[in-house]
């Protein structure tokens, strides 16, 4: 890990993004996800968020962001998200991703950290939240505090 | 393909894609996503995958601008090179109403030539009736 250890009730790095309507476009057009809730405003007027919102999957990125550079050599292979979409990002808002080490197990495959992630607002208000699992690297496990 | 006509179990018709250099760079750029895995050369960003086969579901089952994204589950199994062919199998593990609403699941399993799995998705769905 960059700049935490493996503890348990250790933070993970948090991400701060201001989220645009350009992003939003960029990300559908790099996704495929065309959903006009996301693209048209004049469709999103009548829906029951009465503007254009982000993509789900934009924020969750950024938590997948965020447990890449707490865990670089092991997300990709073996880590894992579950979450919930709480609540709708407007572009214009600014969202920061939060984690916490909430425990860690020995496994098959060596230990493995168990997190609470997610992203919330300016205002603290979560947009998404859920737990996330992730393999330790033989370094991490140098690193880590006893 | 109309998703109130699918019963729970129903497997999508497999498919192959793989990401191209510059798809990788345009997911990355639209994230913003500087950290090492998603920079590493060669790689892709293990979300952008998670995202294309999503997005080519929700195409497949013309859902409608209403639908929201109620919970989503991935597993990664090991990171996914450029190029690489990717193999999709996607079955709909729920599909039911419920005070006026259809919830729907869906699992995506993605495999790499070798037929080993490279990553999982459940997505969670809720359309408006």
């Amino acid at each position: 890990m960059s700049n935490v250890t493996c503890d348990v009730g250790d933070d993970l790095p948090e991400l701060s993004k201001t989220v645009t309507q350009e992003q939003v476009q960029a990300y559908a057009q790099a996704s495929g996800d065309f959903n006009p809730i996301h693209l048209d405003a004049e469709f999103a007027s009548g829906s029951q968020f009465g503007r254009r919102i982000a993509h789900g999957m934009l924020i969750l990125a950024f938590v997948s962001e965020m447990m890449s550079t707490a865990f670089p050599d092991t997300w990709a292979a073996g880590g894992s998200l579950e979450v919930r979409f709480k609540a709708p990002v407007f572009p214009g808002e600014t969202v920061t991703t939060f984690g916490e080490i909430v425990g860690v197990t020995e496994s098959e495959e060596g230990p493995v950290a168990a997190c609470r992630v997610g992203c919330r607002k300016a205002d603290g208000a979560e947009v998404l939240s859920g737990q996330a699992r992730v393999r330790l690297s033989r370094v991490v496990r140098q690193g880590a505090r006893s | 393909m109309v998703l109130a006509e699918l019963e729970a179990g129903y497997q999508f018709e497999s498919y192959s894609f793989a990401i191209s250099s510059e798809k990788a760079a345009a997911y990355i750029a639209a994230v913003a996503d500087d950290s090492p895995v998603a920079t590493a050369p060669g790689t892709v960003p293990p979300m952008a995958v998670i995202a294309a086969a999503l997005s080519r579901t929700i195409h497949a089952l013309s859902l409608g601008g209403g639908t929201i994204h109620a919970g989503q589950e991935v597993e990664f199994d090991r990171p996914v090179q450029v190029g690489e062919e990717i193999s999709v199998e996607t079955t709909l593990r729920a599909n039911r109403v419920r005070r006026g609403a259809r919830f729907a699941t869906i699992e995506t399993e993605l495999f790499g030539s070798d037929g080993q799995r490279i990553a999982r998705s459940t997505s969670a769905v809720i359309i408006p009736a």
